[in-house]
């Protein structure tokens, strides 16, 4: 165990470390070489609303700037702040909402986000990975065929044009669901039936379009894993065993296709924490990809930071979870 | 009563590439009759169709394999089951018939205990409760020399001799009458190729099962097998007694396999065979082995040689006389 822990997990964490500082600093440094100067273009926006300042309060205001956007003092002076700023999750206030805190507009739309997309994100894979396994065994059957080919039509058609679709047609045609947002407009959000009934309701359509989109994704990829599988000779020795079929299906060909599905399934839970940025504009839904979108259209530099180095550590994260629990679901990872 | 008899089969590769089907006759025309008891080797170079005969002979064809033609049968307990009955066959499955598919690398599932491969094989066919057949399988694996910790690991955990040792235990355990053998040495150090030959050849005297050895390793048939057929191309060019085959081989392939072994003393000059068998999708006409064989004549390459019989053995050559005299 000991040794398990200093092979196996000692390099992981160094890994995981590294990825963060590496990470971290390009998104220091990204911005610093773009042309775009955040407070010069602030400045542009504060005089295109027609106010005059003297030198002296535009000196002032560019340094107050300066310090809202950790852009003060040298630049390795910048480099340690923008640290400090990462660890304790402080990105300073947003400039559109000032002065709430970055971190306060994040945690309200983090549980949207995860709520919506990481449900929609199970359900996917758990119904596109049992459907591609069982079609992808039973391959020459009719049924079979009609899921792959209902799974190639949906797959190439962009996102945002099935979502838009659906909302048009489930929300205005036919206005069975709400057409956006995440509770009703007005309402405050509590802790009652009703509201949760609500939320529910509200989160119905955008999390249909997610999940018929990402279960065509999974099911196509765990298909033509599973036909790869079942070309091994172990599901062959087994098929001249006459072992039972069922027993095939699952603890052969489905238990050795699902291990690059869960790997697959950890990256996609790492861009979670990015936000749905289509979803959540299409179905105006209050999550982190409506919040990153609103900071971009409105150069609001610290959340867009704040927002990005969160998805930094997300990913990370994901992985390194990925790989403590990669041994317990594949017996060949434990001994190396 | 032969356990297998095997009458002018043929089972192809059918590949769609691009809209043009390719036909690959890995099996084309082979008749072959399988004696109780007996050790039967199945020799040939790489690609001419061996692991194809035996997919087939264990009921485990799937497409793109296919056959085309021919009529084979099983014949246990004085039932005939022809191939292809899928539900006779499969009551045989492993209590009658168990196949040793090539590669022990592969064969067993990586990611379970070899007590989980083991009750998924056993449970139709063993009506004790998983403590005692626990305990029965540690016992058999135990007279095939593997230690009880093997139960508990997982393939990877194991060495190749490990894992062979293992993959013929379940072969065995049910003490089948026929058990199919595809290369069961290849990929192993040449000790432990010894030790696997020596379990079989045991296991086959105690429990009187008949084999079908493949294998390209013409030394390992001269050690273990009863009667050899030779194979070539898709087809089998000569079928005798192990003795037969190696104190006269009639076939000149067959010549010319031996000849390429390499001798103990170290005198032979390797006179074996040149150049590469002919792809399947494609053959030559006449006798597949005319492009490369030392004794061609013309009508070689036009007409195809019968399998024609000589006393108690076969062989399909122009050159051989009437008498079973070999004319080159
Ligand atoms: N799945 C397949 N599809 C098409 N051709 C195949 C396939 N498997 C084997 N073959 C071809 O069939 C021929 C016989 O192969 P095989 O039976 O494996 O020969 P051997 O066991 O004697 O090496 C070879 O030419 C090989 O390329
Ligand atoms: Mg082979």
């Amino acid at each position: 165990m000991k040794q398990f822990l200093l092979i196996y997990l000692a390099p992981r964490l160094v890994q995981y470390v590294v990825v963060i500082f590496i990470g971290v600093t390009v998104a220091f440094f990204a911005p610093r070489f773009s042309p775009v100067d955040p407070v010069e273009s602030m400045m542009a926006k504060v005089e295109g609303l027609g106010m005059t300042m003297d030198p002296e309060s535009v000196a002032r205001m560019k340094e107050s700037l300066k310090d809202l956007y950790g852009l003060g003092g040298s630049l390795p002076e910048q480099y340690l702040a923008f640290w400090k700023r990462a660890v304790t999750l402080d990105f300073g206030p947003s400039l559109t909402s000032f002065p709430t805190p970055v971190s306060a507009l994040v945690k309200r739309s983090l549980p949207w986000t995860l709520g919506l997309l990481a449900t929609a994100l199970g359900i996917s894979w758990l119904l596109g990975s049992f459907l591609g396994g069982v079609a992808g065994y039973f391959e020459s059957r009719k049924w079979s065929k009609f899921l792959e080919a209902g799974a190639m039509m949906m797959y190439p058609i962009p996102y945002f044009i099935s979502a838009i679709a659906m909302q048009i047609l489930l929300a205005y045609v036919f206005p069975i669901f709400p057409v956006g947002g995440a509770y009703p407009f007005g309402t405050l959000p509590e802790f009652s039936l009703g509201f949760v009934l609500s939320i529910l309701q509200h989160a119905i359509l955008p999390g249909l379009s997610l999940v018929l989109i990402g279960m065509g994704w999974w099911f196509l990829s765990m298909k033509a894993m599973i036909s790869r599988v079942v070309a091994e000779d172990y599901v062959t020795f087994a098929q001249a065993g006459g072992v039972s079929s069922r027993k095939i299906l699952f603890s052969y060909a489905m238990r050795n296709a699902i291990l690059p599905q869960v790997t697959s399934l950890f990256m996609a839970i790492g861009s979670v924490f990015s936000g749905a940025i289509i979803t959540e504009v299409v179905f105006n839904y209050p999550g982190l990809g409506l919040l990153l979108r609103k900071a971009i259209a409105t150069g609001d530099y610290s959340v867009i930071m704040g927002v990005i180095v969160m998805s930094i550590v997300a990913i990370a994260s994901a992985v390194l979870i990925l790989d403590l629990i990669y041994p317990l679901i594949d017996p060949r990872i434990r001994r190396k | 009563m032969n356990v297998v008899s095997l009458e002018g089969l043929k089972a192809h590769y059918i590949n769609e590439l691009y809209g043009a089907i390719k036909t690959t006759r890995a099996v084309d025309n082979v008749s072959l009759d399988i004696r109780p008891n007996e050790i039967l080797g199945i020799a040939g170079e790489s690609g001419c169709g061996k692991t194809t005969l035996l997919k087939i002979l264990s009921s485990t064809i799937k497409p793109p394999l296919k056959i085309v033609q021919g009529k084979a049968a099983f014949h246990f307990d004085g039932k005939e089951i022809e191939f292809g009955d899928e539900a006779k066959l499969d009551e045989h499955r492993w209590r009658t018939i168990a196949y040793i598919p090539q590669g022990s690398m592969h064969v067993l599932n990586p990611v379970r205990k070899i007590r989980h491969t083991f009750h998924d094989f056993l449970e139709h066919h063993v009506d004790i409760d998983r403590k005692e057949l626990d305990r029965r399988i540690t016992d058999y694996l135990q007279q095939l020399g593997l230690s009880a910790k093997v139960l508990n690991s997982y393939p990877h955990e194991l060495s190749g001799g490990m894992k062979q040792r293992v993959i013929i235990g379940l072969a065995t355990y049910l003490r089948p009458k026929l058990i199919l053998c595809d290369e069961p040495t290849t990929a192993l150090d040449v000790m432990v190729q010894r030790n696997i030959v020596q379990l079989l050849r045991r296991i086959q005297k105690e429990q009187g099962n008949t084999i079908v050895l493949v294998s390209h390793d013409l030394a390992l048939h001269a050690n273990i097998t009863d009667r050899i057929a030779i194979m070539y191309a898709g087809k089998l060019v000569e079928i005798a007694s192990t003795k037969q085959i190696f104190d006269r081989p009639l076939h000149p392939y067959t010549r010319l396999l031996i000849n390429s072994l390499p001798s103990l003393d170290g005198t032979n000059e390797l006179t074996g065979l040149s150049g590469q068998p002919p792809v399947l999708s494609d053959p030559p006409p006449g006798c597949r082995l005319h492009p490369r064989c030392p004794y061609v004549e013309t009508r070689c390459r036009t007409e195809e040689p019968p399998l024609r019989t000589f006393g108690d053995r076969t062989a399909a050559c122009f050159r051989i006389s009437d008498g079973g005299e070999c004319e080159y």
